[in-house]
């Protein structure tokens, strides 16, 4: 009766599973592999400051809304200062204040960023209807008249009004267009002066800041640019050419020609940009996919999930699949480990640390750990104040090998923040007593015992393609779920019991 | 040549895996709630005296760290005494103590301990330690059994051990489990103690192994260990029979020692006996098991379902 029942819940589960899978594939249209690669930037900047007795205030400009990119994370290391963020509407800005005695801070800010050439939002914000002509002075005004009356001539709207302005003063030969940009020292200045010519025609102008995206950049700097209003909408105008738009490479950092970084109580000694490209596999579903199709099955999916958690779910999504191996290679292979579900954890802490890097630590860490945990058995400590104490060692061990790996310049040992120490500290303790009570050899036996099964389960749980197919179709789960059912109910031999049995075999 | 799996080859000598093992007999026969009986020492204690089975005599319980003051006085009238956790498991954490000499106290591998070395023990004990779930626990002092002169030739030191396993009160298969120089005196197959065969309708050895290596001798010793008529057999069966009566558990292996002044004693119970006994006997366990389920019916009385083994296993 119970094997019936057992084998209908599996079919059950196998049938729904696979149906929603195929469903969802088929009539919807998901990809079975990660189709889609992502551009992500990762920007950091890096704001010094010297501060000087009394209040001090800094305040910067970070981005909002940037046009073909999204924010998918940004952080800030502010130490002690007290932070806040102000958005009116066109710019964002973090505010850091301190009150304290003169010394010098390093401020950063970073932010990642997801290239999405899809999203361009209108720029609207603010808007204008009609600015005043600026109060000119008599040789300028005359200048500026006589450029402007020759502009108006050749174009037909503000984009093509802006453009003839732009060719006309790249003119050095022109008497007027010489008084105008006698004194411009820089493209900052220029565009500024742009703004000031265009008010002349009721053209609404403003600066922009932009970033240039390159790959590997360490000190970016800012690109002035200029940004006119149709009445409409801000349109961007490259100053030099005149040419519309801007490049996919350029992002929008700040609106408006005050300074990027603003400080009183103080000075901002420097600021630096620096900037990574990496890629990131996101499934490839536009918003308008999803419009039309308007699938439950798609609206209530992880897909519609923050970016952030996304991400977190991408890891443990995976852990289900961890187990199966643990499960498989426990009941089905017969192999030992110390914990039930403790090679996962290691397992997890693979994706920092890299497979090689993560056994050698994994394993120098433990043989450590041991070591002084044969040493404090000599002070015949209590058991709890004994794990503590183990446990401190793990973490002492780890700051150790960060810093000295760190001085041999192997990265990866700095990437053991999940290096799971309290899990560790557990196999030390455990197989510190399985040493003592059955030897050396059951211990050992017992730790690559668990590190055959985690290395099984990092492969696993890294692969690129299993995680996108459960990612996009959790439904998969049911059918790992009734996968471990049926192994609950197998009562075959496992794998190394034929070994152990062996002489059963050739015995009578 | 026709190729032979090896799973279809033990399968078919009716031998049982570990999977089987849970979930056939262990999972379906074996009420949970039954298992604390079992489980904890203290508990099997009284329960066997209760249906009058011997066991080794209890000295005093340590239940917590403050009791640790009466100590001295619970082991003052004994000179060698065996300390172990209530609710320890394989047998994790039991200290033998043989003699005294001056303030010391010996053990079996003649190394002193002195009476803080055994107290860090007891309080090791109570902090759960070898308990199963390292919860925490109670440590018992218990009379040292003297194992019965019978052995004298066929032990490295320690205690012999027999392991009967008794499925719904039938006595179906049995292993002596004598210690060696490599096991340190211990009567545990891992650590290399021998496992002998025993004919469970008559006491008689039939084979032994250690580890899995089929031998005819014991390793110290020299002596042979096939063919040796166990002394008290009888009294084995029934008393290991006896056991499911108050533990009502469908499957279970009993501990007996052999005392030489107090004849069989029960060690301890196990809800989830190992498999080497399959190997100590080279024979499967599982076709014993499966013709006991097949019986239509089973007898109340335990000489009734002994002459059962007796007719079944001959």
């Amino acid at each position: 009766m119970k094997e019936i029942q057992t084998k209908i819940l599996i079919l059950i589960l196998v049938v729904i599973g696979l149906t929603i899978f195929l469903y969802k594939h088929f009539n919807l249209g998901l990809p079975l592999t990660p189709d889609k690669k992502f551009e992500i930037w990762n920007v950091e900047a890096k704001i010094s400051v010297k501060v000087e007795p009394g209040p001090t205030k800094i305040r910067f400009s970070i981005p909002k809304d940037p046009y073909g990119y999204a924010i998918i994370d940004e952080n800030f290391v502010s130490g002690g200062y007290g932070q806040s963020i102000e958005d009116d509407g066109v710019n964002r800005n973090v505010i850091w204040a301190i009150r304290k005695n003169e010394g010098s801070d390093v401020l950063y800010y970073r932010v990642q960023l997801l290239k999405d050439p899809d999203l361009h939002l209108k720029r609207i914000e603010p808007k204008v209807d009609y600015i005043d002509t600026p109060e000119y002075s008599e040789i300028e005004k005359t200048a500026i008249e006589s450029i402007l009356t020759e502009v108006r001539q050749s174009s037909a709207d503000v984009i093509t009004f802006t453009r003839e302005l732009i060719k006309r003063l790249s003119n050095t030969n022109n008497e007027n267009v010489n008084i105008l940009m006698k004194d411009i020292q820089n493209d900052k200045e220029y565009v500024l002066k742009l703004k000031y010519i265009l008010a002349g025609a009721h053209i609404p102008a403003r600066l922009i800041y932009l970033l240039e995206l390159k790959d590997g950049a360490r000190n970016a700097d800012f690109v002035p640019y200029l940004e006119i209003n149709d009445g409409n909408e801000w349109i961007p105008i490259n100053p030099k050419t005149g040419s519309r738009g801007i490049k996919d490479n350029m992002l929008i950092w700040k609106v408006g020609d005050d300074p990027i970084v603003k400080m009183t109580g103080g000075e901002v000694s420097e600021i630096s940009f620096s900037i990574i490209k990496s890629f990131k596999e996101i499934i490839a579903l536009t918003q308008e996919k999803t419009e039309m199709t308007k699938s439950p099955f798609i609206e209530y999916s992880l897909l519609s999930l923050p970016i952030n958690t996304q991400n977190i779910y991408r890891i443990l999504i995976m852990l289900p699949l961890g187990a199966l191996i643990v499960v498989f290679m426990r009941n089905l292979i017969g192999i030992q480990t110390s914990g039930t579900f403790m090679p996962i954890l290691i397992a997890l802490s693979f994706r920092e640390t890299h497979l090689f890097m993560g056994i050698v630590l994994f394993v120098l860490i433990v043989a450590l750990g041991l070591f002084f945990r044969f040493s404090l058995e000599k002070l015949k400590l209590l058991l709890i104040p004994r794990l503590g104490a183990v446990l401190t060692i793990v973490v002492m061990l780890m700051l150790f090998v960060s810093v000295i790996s760190h001085k041999l310049n192997i990265v990866s040992g700095l990437s053991i923040a999940l290096f799971p120490m309290v899990i560790i500290t557990m196999t030390i303790e455990r197989s510190s007593i399985v040493w003592e009570e059955r030897g050396a050899g059951e211990a050992i036996k017992q730790v690559v015992g668990s590190l055959i099964v985690a290395t099984l389960g990092y492969l696993l749980m890294q692969n690129k393609i299993l995680e996108h197919l459960i990612f996009v179709f959790p439904e998969l789960l049911l059918v790992i779920l009734a996968i471990m059912i049926w192994m609950g109910r197998y009562t075959g031999y496992r794998l190394l019991e034929l070994w152990r049995f062996r002489y059963l075999l050739i015995n009578r | 040549m026709k190729l032979i799996l090896p799973w279809k080859i033990l399968k078919k000598k009716g031998v049982l895996g570990i999977n089987q093992r849970n979930a056939s007999y262990i999972l379906p026969l074996n009420k949970r709630k039954y298992y604390p009986l079992v489980d904890d020492k203290l508990a099997t204690k009284n329960l066997a005296i209760k249906y009058g089975i011997a066991v080794p005599k209890l000295y005093g319980v340590i239940e917590i760290y403050k009791q640790l003051e009466n100590f001295d006085k619970i082991i003052s009238k004994h000179d060698d005494f065996v300390i172990k956790p209530r609710r320890g498991s394989q047998g994790h954490g039991i200290l033998v103590i043989a003699g005294r000499r001056k303030e010391k106290f010996i053990k079996p591998d003649d190394t002193l301990w002195s009476i803080d070395d055994i107290k860090y023990h007891v309080i090791n004990i109570l902090s759960g330690v070898y308990s199963l779930g390292g919860v925490p626990d109670s440590a018992m002092m218990e009379y040292r059994v003297k194992p019965s002169k019978f052995f004298n030739n066929i032990t490295f030191k320690g205690v012999p051990d027999i392991r009967i396993i008794v499925f719904k009160g039938i006595p179906v298969m049995a292993m002596l489990r004598l210690p060696t120089s490599k096991s340190d005196g211990k009567a545990n197959l891992h650590q290399g103690a021998v496992g002998v065969g025993v004919n469970i309708t008559n006491g008689v050895t039939t084979s032994a192994v250690i580890g899995n290596e089929v031998v005819d001798e014991h390793p110290d010793t020299g002596n042979k260990l096939i063919n040796l008529e166990l002394p008290m057999w009888d009294e084995c069966l029934k008393i290991s029979s006896k056991c499911f009566d108050f533990t009502n558990l469908q499957y279970v292996g009993v501990d007996i020692v052999i005392d030489e002044d107090l004849g069989p004693l029960v060690l301890e119970l196990n809800a989830r006996p190992g498999l080497n006994i399959q190997l100590a006997n080279l024979r499967g366990l599982n076709s014993r098991l499966k013709t006991i389920n097949n019986l239509l019916k089973i007898p109340m009385e335990v000489a009734e379902r002994i002459k059962l083994t007796r007719e079944l296993f001959c």
